[in-house]
This record gives structure tokens, sequence and C-alpha cells, in this order.
């Protein structure tokens, strides 16, 4: 026998062994109730069909019957040749064949969830039974009835929708195995028969539903349910009137409009139930206190969890604040605020938590302010406006916890009035009194205006000290004669105040009186002298000095002057001009200014500018160059060369050469000057 | 064709459309006959549906039934009992589940036969007396349609959901469609693989056809006839009649069919299984005939065809073979373009292929 022979053999065996099964489950079933208690719920036809629809794609899996809508496994039917099922295998949880499907559908013989296998009727049942369905003539076949046939081990059950003008029917069905569950448009072979789910509901003529705020009945009728202070609503848990404080599903509590503020209740899914009435314990019913509304002590309402303040109120010296949830909770007064009674005493009774009280702190005096300090009343005096009652004082304020104002001023400038002041009123009444104008000039006297003044001639004094001899003239003083200050030195400034001759330094030039210095200048009122006087009489056959206040010229017939010509030095006397001496310069050396120079020497004599000029004998070169650089610096430092004619004051100072007083205190002071004054000066 | 009507006052005409499980519709007094009208020579892709029910309670001719118009000649193509030989058919008979046996066939200009065995998962391509190749196929098609160059096309309407154009010979898939465009909402509604005008159809519920190789999906709102005229539709009008009506192409969807035709059947009619034309322009129509017993159990069955003329006059009547059994049918009845008339018939013991021929 070869494989396939072997196979074809087993699955015959399989299959006589399953079909004697078969037989002998429906011979079982036809005789034997399934169960006697359980019975199928009534369903409608959509009902019957909301099911049907959820088996589409499962699989087909023999003697199955539970599928999860939307489940990823829908298992899978093998098959085992093309005999189909039961040669084949099925693999996942889910899965169903076509009675397992028709039972589950209609949900015979009693409800059972869809995930749940639960297979108790076969094809057998469906056509040979009428446990929980009826067999009706095929031409009276009606949605949701099922076609079944089973006839010599084979059969099938779907579940019909509908027909169309050709013959076919849109049915569900679990088809086999290759095919799975579906929906189709199908043939249907005459020999099936129809199965009729008993307790099929006929749908009601009107369904409920919502109309505005009705319920429209199944018998059509409406109820309106804003007659009860409710609306109608349409949801999961059907159609019904639900409360306006209510939302439509869910335990709540809710308040309850009320003009106390004190109607509670608890909301099941939009119903009003335990309605119950706060303001029988003194509380109103409130929405602001989480975690919902409730009954909640009025005062705890706005903020019950704000913190404890003083003035709370309290009782038997407890504390009464609120606590979270908006009750009252009694807690002891703090030791620093015992509770107070309104009588202000401490103790046992109704009061608030808080300091000794005062009683009344005013003392009537604008002039404190009032307050109560641990029981003791403080007056603290300010410094506010006020009004002392004196019409005769004005700006009025406090001062020392009293009032007071400055007096009135009454004077209205005559001085032959008496001028005071009454009850706030100004009184101005005649007297003999004097009048004076302070004038010495005049002569005054009251009159019919008042004070009335004259001139009158005479001696007067002005009052001024630097002035003299005084007398009146139309009334006015005028001095004679003017004080004489002048104290004959050129270096003060004199003048007259206040009768006092003042004497100030002056800048001026002056004269010092010695013939041997110029420029002389005040410093601190003295007369100082100047520069040295070089006595230069023009001549250069004479020797000048000055000594003694007084220049003296003193001839000398040996005195020479050099030159140049050409190149060379020429040496003549000073006073007859007579040549003494003609040196020529040697090659490398050029004549300038009486001298015989190189070409260094040359050189710089070029960049110092100097143009030469010099007369002097004996090394003027040198010294035009030191005096150069001196001013190139800028400073006041003294020359060094011996410069026998032309040097300058500082030079004298150093020198001493200048000095005409011959006094050694004095050569100190005054170089100091002179430096100090030149320096000011220069800048 | 003889009994073209036009204007009528459809209405007013609804048939008592008692189908098999439908709710019965109450019946209203027929109007006036209409008047013989030319249909319009130009198809259109998309032509309103014909309305067969105003077709119900109207004086059409009688079929004298069931005597057969002569002149056709019968011959069986095979006889294949079940099994999965080559000379076999498949079927699943047993218990708690769909009854399949084979469910679609066609055949093409060669005088070959196109047998879907699909419980083989294989389709015979069948000679007089003679299996001459087979080619695999899907398990769970369901229906079969040859073009004219000989390749079938194939539907899986309920697992893979496409149509497959397969090699002639090796089966090999040429080209897929898919069924699950959105022009498609529910492939297992779907009822026929039609061929019309170069394109293939996909008929839903019996009623409009949708192209699947066009990008646009036209739409036909009827069985276009083969001569391009008419736009197709029949409806059982019980217990015993069938009615068809064409509405000529172009025509507009409140006008009245223009083709009326009615069908006597000696018994009642259980349900059509075919709606088709040949190019000749004869209009066919295929009835599964029941007869109940008190126990609402079959006691007589036949299956008859009828075929009108152009001219409306009746060209054929033949009985054909019955077939018996609780299994699952689809198409199981074809009019070919040259007149000839394919029959399956499923008996206890196999199945049969007849062919009926003028």
């Amino acid at each position: 026998m070869s494989n396939h022979q072997m196979n074809t053999y087993q699955r015959h065996k399989i299959y006589i062994y399953q079909l004697i099964f078969v037989k002998l489950l429906a011979v079982v079933a036809l005789a034997v109730p399934i169960s006697s208690h359980a019975a199928p719920n009534p369903m409608t036809v959509n009902q019957i069909f909301d099911i049907a629809k959820t088996v589409t794609g499962f699989s087909y899996w023999w003697g199955g019957s539970k599928w999860k809508p939307g489940a990823a496994d829908i298992g899978k039917c093998i098959p085992n040749g093309s005999s189909g099922c039961p040669n084949c295998s099925h693999t996942g949880a889910y899965g169903a064949d076509c009675s397992g499907f028709v039972g589950k559908a209609w949900q015979v013989d009693k409800p059972m969830a869809l995930d749940v296998a639960y297979h108790p009727y076969s094809t057998v049942h469906f056509t040979g039974q009428t446990t929980w369905w009826t067999h009706p003539p095929k031409a009276d076949a009606q949605p949701a009835d099922a076609f079944t046939y089973n006839k010599d081990g084979a059969g099938h059950i779907f579940l019909y929708e509908k027909g169309n003008p050709s013959g076919s029917v849109y049915a569900w069905e679990c088809k086999g195995c290759s095919y799975g569950c579906v929906y189709n448009l199908r043939s249907i072979s005459p020999d099936y028969i129809v199965a009729r789910r008993k307790l099929i509901e006929t749908p009601p003529a009107c369904k409920k539903h919502c109309e505005g705020t009705s319920i429209v009945g199944e018998d059509c009728g409406k109820v309106d349910c804003a007659a009860y202070g409710a609306k109608c609503v349409d949801d999961n848990l059907g159609v019904r009137c639900v409360s306006v404080f209510c939302p439509a599903q869910g335990t709540t509590t809710t308040c309850l409009p009320d003009p106390k503020n004190a109607k509670i209740a608890t909301c099941v899914n939009g119903a009003l139930k335990d309605e119950a009435n706060c303001g029988a314990y003194g509380a109103i019913c409130s929405t602001a206190v989480p975690p919902k509304p409730k009954c909640v002590v009025a005062l705890c309402e706005d903020n019950p969890k704000a913190a404890p303040k003083a003035g709370d109120l309290c009782f038997q010296n407890k504390r009464m604040t609120c606590n979270t949830t908006g009750d009252i909770k009694d807690n002891p007064c703090p030791a620093s605020s015992p509770c107070q009674t309104a009588a202000g005493k401490t103790g046992p009774g109704s009061g608030t938590c808080g300091p000794v009280a005062c009683g009344d702190c005013n003392d009537s005096n604008p002039c404190t302010d009032d307050s109560c300090s641990n029981g003791a009343c403080v007056h603290k005096a300010n410094t506010k406006a006020c009004d002392d009652s004196d019409g005769c004082t004005t700006g009025d304020v406090c001062a020392n916890s009293d009032c007071n104002g400055s007096a009135k001023s009454c004077d209205d400038g005559s001085a032959c009035t008496a001028d005071a002041c009454s009850k706030g009123q100004c009184t101005h009444l005649p007297n003999s009194g004097e009048c004076d104008d302070g004038n010495v000039c005049t002569t005054d006297s009251c009159g019919g205006k008042g004070c009335e003044s004259k001139p009158k001639d005479g001696q007067c004094e002005d009052g001024d000290g630097c002035t003299s001899g005084g007398a009146c003239k139309n009334g006015n003083c005028s001095a004679a004669a003017v004080k004489q200050c002048d104290d004959d030195n050129a270096c003060t400034t004199d003048s007259c105040t206040n009768g006092e001759c003042v004497y100030g330094p002056s800048a001026s030039d002056c004269d010092d009186g010695d013939a041997c210095t110029l420029g002389d200048y005040c410093a601190k009122s003295l007369c100082l002298a100047g520069s040295s006087n070089p006595c230069d009489d023009g001549k250069a056959c004479t020797n000048d000095t000055c000594a003694v206040g007084a220049c003296i010229h003193t001839p000398d017939l040996a005195k020479t002057v050099r030159a140049c010509e050409g190149n060379a030095v020429v040496e003549s006397n000073a006073c007859s001009g007579a040549m003494i001496s003609k040196t020529a310069c040697d090659v490398n050396k050029q004549c300038d200014a009486g001298a015989c120079k190189t070409a260094a020497e040359m050189a710089l004599k070029d960049a110092s500018g100097d143009t030469g000029g010099s007369n002097s004998a004996d090394g003027g070169g040198s010294a035009q160059s030191d005096s150069s650089l001196g001013a190139l610096d800028g400073s006041a430092a003294a020359p060094t060369g011996n410069v026998s004619n032309g040097g300058n004051s500082a030079s004298s100072c150093q020198s001493g050469r200048s000095l005409h007083f011959g006094t050694l205190w004095s050569i100190v002071a005054v170089c100091g000057l002179i430096l100090a004054r030149r320096r000011k000066f220069a800048d | 064709m003889s009994k073209l009507l036009s204007k009528l006052q459809f209405s007013a005409l609804v048939a008592a459309a008692l189908c098999v499980g439908c709710t019965q519709a109450p019946v209203p007094a027929a109007h006036s006959e209409a008047s013989a009208a030319s249909p319009s020579a130009v198809p259109a892709p998309v032509q309103p549906a014909p309305d067969p029910t105003a077709l119900a309670g109207k004086s059409v001719p009688a079929i004298a039934a069931p005597s057969a118009v002569s002149g056709w000649r019968r011959q069986e193509i095979a006889v294949l009992p079940w099994g999965a030989g080559p000379n076999q058919a498949g079927r699943v008979a047993q218990g708690e589940q769909n009854l399949e046996a084979p469910m679609a066939f066609d055949g093409d200009g060669q005088g070959r036969v196109w047998l879907l065995d699909q419980v083989n998962q294989r389709i015979l391509v069948l000679q007089v007396g003679q299996t001459t190749r087979v080619i695999p196929a899907s398990r769970t098609a369901q229906d079969i349609a040859i073009t004219a160059s000989g390749q079938p096309w194939v539907l899986d309407r309920l697992v893979d959901r496409n149509v497959q154009l397969l090699d002639p010979v090796t089966g090999a898939v040429q080209k897929t469609l898919s069924l699950t465009e959105a022009t498609i909402t529910e492939s297992g509604l779907s009822s026929a693989l039609w061929q019309h005008a170069g394109k293939l159809w996909l008929e839903m519920e019996n009623t409009y056809l949708i192209a699947l190789d066009d990008l646009a999906h036209p739409k036909l709102m009827g069985r276009p006839s083969r001569d391009g005229k008419w736009l197709l539709s029949a409806l059982r009008v019980p217990p015993d009649k069938v009615a068809v009506a064409g509405n000529a192409v172009g025509q507009s969807a409140t006008e009245a069919p223009k083709l009326a035709l009615q069908a006597e059947f000696p018994l009642p009619v259980w349900a059509i299984a075919e709606l088709d034309s040949d190019a000749s322009g004869r209009v066919w129509i295929v009835a599964d005939l029941v007869k109940f017993g008190p126990d609402d159990r079959p006691v007589d069955r036949k299956r008859q065809a009828v075929a009108w003329k152009e001219d409306g006059k009746v060209a054929a009547r033949l009985d054909l073979c019955a077939p018996v059994g609780a299994e699952e049918q689809f198409r199981t009845a074809r009019v070919l373009a040259d007149g000839t008339l394919l029959n399956l018939c499923r008996g206890p013991q196999g199945i049969v292929i007849e062919r009926f021929a003028p």
C-alpha cells in the first residue's frame, strides 16, 4: 500500500469515526435537552446582526465557536487534502464552524460571550430540532433566520440577511476551512430549510429617543423632562431624564438652588438622590471647598485653607478655625492671644483670640493718636493741624499734644495807633505815641494822617566812620570830608572801611631808590630790587661798573678787541682802534667772530643758530652755546659761563653782584621772591 | 425583437418580487401596453439599469411550457464522478461546512469547456469525452471567464479578493486585479465575471458591472447584450415567471425599459441561473425550478432555459439537467457567442456538462 493510499485510507477511517460521532451526537442531542435551565434572552434582528458582523475575517475552526472582535489573532485553518474538514487542522485562539457561529450569533441556548467557546448545537440540531427555533417555510424567510442543511453527515448553516431578485441571498457564514468566516452573496440550494430563532423581539413602533428636552418612548408617547427640572440624554445608559444639576453619568454630590444655599444632593447617573439640608447644621452647600460640593460652615467657605488670624472666633478659650475641608476645628488660642470675651476680659466665654482689650482709648484730643497696646491706652502726640479756638491766632498746629497758633498780626503800620486783637478782631485805637522815621534830618509828629515828617537843618552824623562834618540838607544828611588814609607806600592799596584805614598789598611796579637796580617790584607791601644795572655806556674802551647806587665808567686804554679779516684774526686797541696783531688761521680752521674755529666748532655754531656777534675776547663761543641750551630747556637755571657783560637777574642773585642793601637775610628772601615771580610770569 | 415596450408608467409597476427571503411587495395594477421602439445604436459605458419589476403583471406572450422548442441538439461534454482524478471533479460534502462542488465554468471559441474544479485547486479543460488539460487554480476561486484569445480569468472574491489572468497552459498568474479598490466596497457581494467591449467586468449583487481593467472603473447598470443593444436584467416573478428587461444603450435612467420579456415556467422559479445573450441577438434566461412539498422539501426540480429571438419570439425552451444537492453554485449555465448553451449539472455521483446547440 502506498503512502498516498494509506493516507487516503486513514482519512477515510477518521472520517468514518467522525461521521459516527456526529451521528451519535445528533441522536443524543435529539434525545436529551442540552440544559433544562439554560434559556436564551430575547433578541432583536439587529442585535443578531451586530454579532454576526464581528465574525467576518475569522478563521473556520471545526468545532469552534469563539472569536474576539478586533483581535489580531484570527486563527488559521489548514486543510489536509481536498475533502475539507475534519481532515484539517487549526492554529490560533479564535475561529468558528458554521453551526458554532450561528449558535453564538443567536446566543442559544443562553447568553454567552463571543470569545468563550460554547458550541451546544450543530446543523443536526438546527435542522432537526426546534429547541430554540422554528422552521418556517423558505418562502417566508426573514432577516436573521438561518438556512440550515443536514443530510447524510453533511451539513451547513448560515445566517440569512436578505435575498435578491435572482434568488441569491446575502449571508454571514463560516463557510469552510479555505474560506473562513465571510459575508457574501451566494446561491442557496432548495434542500436547505429555514430555522428561525425563538424570542425574536419585534422592534418597537418608536425607538426611544430624545426630542429636545423630551423623551419619546417606544409607544411614541412623549414626556418632557424639563417639567421635572431635567433634560433628555441619550447615551450608553439609555434614553432618560437627567437633572440639569447633575452630570449624565457617575455618582457625584451637587448643590441645589436654594435661597439659603443650604440644599445638597447626590447625583447618580443623572438622577438626584438623598437631598439634604445643610442649614439644619448651620452650614451651607458649597462648591468652593474641594474635593466636591459639601456642607460647609459658612465662614469657612471663602478660604478654608486660610491660616488662623487675630480676631478668629473663640469659645471657652478654644479658637475656632477652618480646616481644609471647610469644617470648624477647635484649637486653643495661643498663650499670647488668649480668648477675649466681648467685655474685654480673659477666661471662659465667647469672644475672639487676641490681645487684652482697652476699651475706649479716645481722649478727644486731636493732637494725640490714640491706640491700645497690651491693654493700655496709648496717646501719641502728633503734629497735625488743629484749631485752638482762639481767633487771635493763626496757623494752629499740634505740638506736644497741645494745639497752639501764632498771634495774629494787627499792625496797621502807624505809630499813631495802638494795635491790638480782641476776640479775633484787630483794633487800632489812637495814641500819643512818638513818630520816628529814623531820619535825623527830619522832624516827626502825629498828624491827621498818622506820622508826618518835615526836613530840618543842622549838623548830623551820617553813620559812616570814613566821613566827617555831616550837615542836613533837604532831609538828607551829607558828609563834608572824607578820611585820609594814604601811607605813602607805593606797594599798598589805601582805603577806608567803617571808619578805619585799610592798607592792602599792591602788585604795581615801584622804585627802590637804588640806581644799581632796574625793574623794581612790590611784594608783601615792600618795594624790592629788580635786576642789576649793567651801566653799559656803549664805549669799548671803558670798564662799566655800579657802586653805591651810581654807574662808574673807568677808561681802559689797554683793552683790545679781536675781529676777523679774511681768514686771519686781527687784534686792535679798543679805544684807538690801532691793530696790534694779525694772525692767520690754520688751513683746517676758519676765522669767525675774531677767533679761529675748527669745522666741528663751526658746525656747532651753525646748529645753535648763533650768528655770532660776540665781541668777547675770551671764549664767547662756548658761552653762547651754554646760554642757548638753557633757553631750550626752558628753565630758570643760571648760566655757568664767565659772562662779564649782560648777565640776567638770576645770575646776579647767584653772583650776589647786584646787592645794594648788603644784608645777608635780604639776599635769601629776595632771591626766592624773584625766582617765584619769574616762574609765575613764565607760566 | 417583437415585444419592445416603451413609455410604460413604471412608477406603478412594481413586481410581486417574492424572492427567497424577500419581503413580499404589493402588486399594483398594470398600465397600458407600450409600443415598440428602436434601440439606440451607440453603446455607452454607463447605462441606466433596466427595471424588471416594471414588467410584472404585464401581458407578454406566455411561453408554452414545458415543451421544448425543437431543433436544438444536446451533447454531453463530460461526466465527471466526484474525486480528484483527471476525469473527476472535487466535492466537499461533510458535516458543518459549506457543501461545494465545481461552482463555475465557461466555454471558449474552440469548443472547449473550462471547468473550475476549485475543490481540487485546478481548472479542467474539457473536450467531448476527455480532459485535455489541467492547470492549477486557487482553492477559493468561484468564477471563471475565458477571454476571446482563450485565457482564463478566475475570481477569488472571498479570500484573496482578486481576479487573476492565468496562463492557459501552465496556470501561471499573468495578471492580478485587486478587488479591494474603493469602488468595490465588499467583494463578497460580487456575482459574476463578465467580458464586454474588450474589458473585464465584475458584476455586483446581480445588478451592475464595474470594469476592473479600466482605471476609470466605468459602470454598466445591467448585463450588456452581445449585440451591444441592451443592458439586461432579470427577476423572478413569483411563483413561476421570470421577467427580463432591457434598457437600450444610451437610454435615460428615467425611461421605461424598451425591452420587456417574460417567461412562464412549469414549476415555481427558485433562482435565475443565467441571463445572457448570443451574437445573433438572442436573449437567454436559465432558471432553476423547484416544487416544494408540504414539509418545505423539494419534491420536483427542473432547470429550463428560454431564449428569445431578436423579434421577441421564443427561439428555444430547453429542459436542462437540473442540479441536485446542497452544494453552492456560482455560474452553472453559460451562453456562448455562437448561441451554444452550456449547462453544468450536479448530481449525487458527480457532474455532467451538457451542451445545447441549434
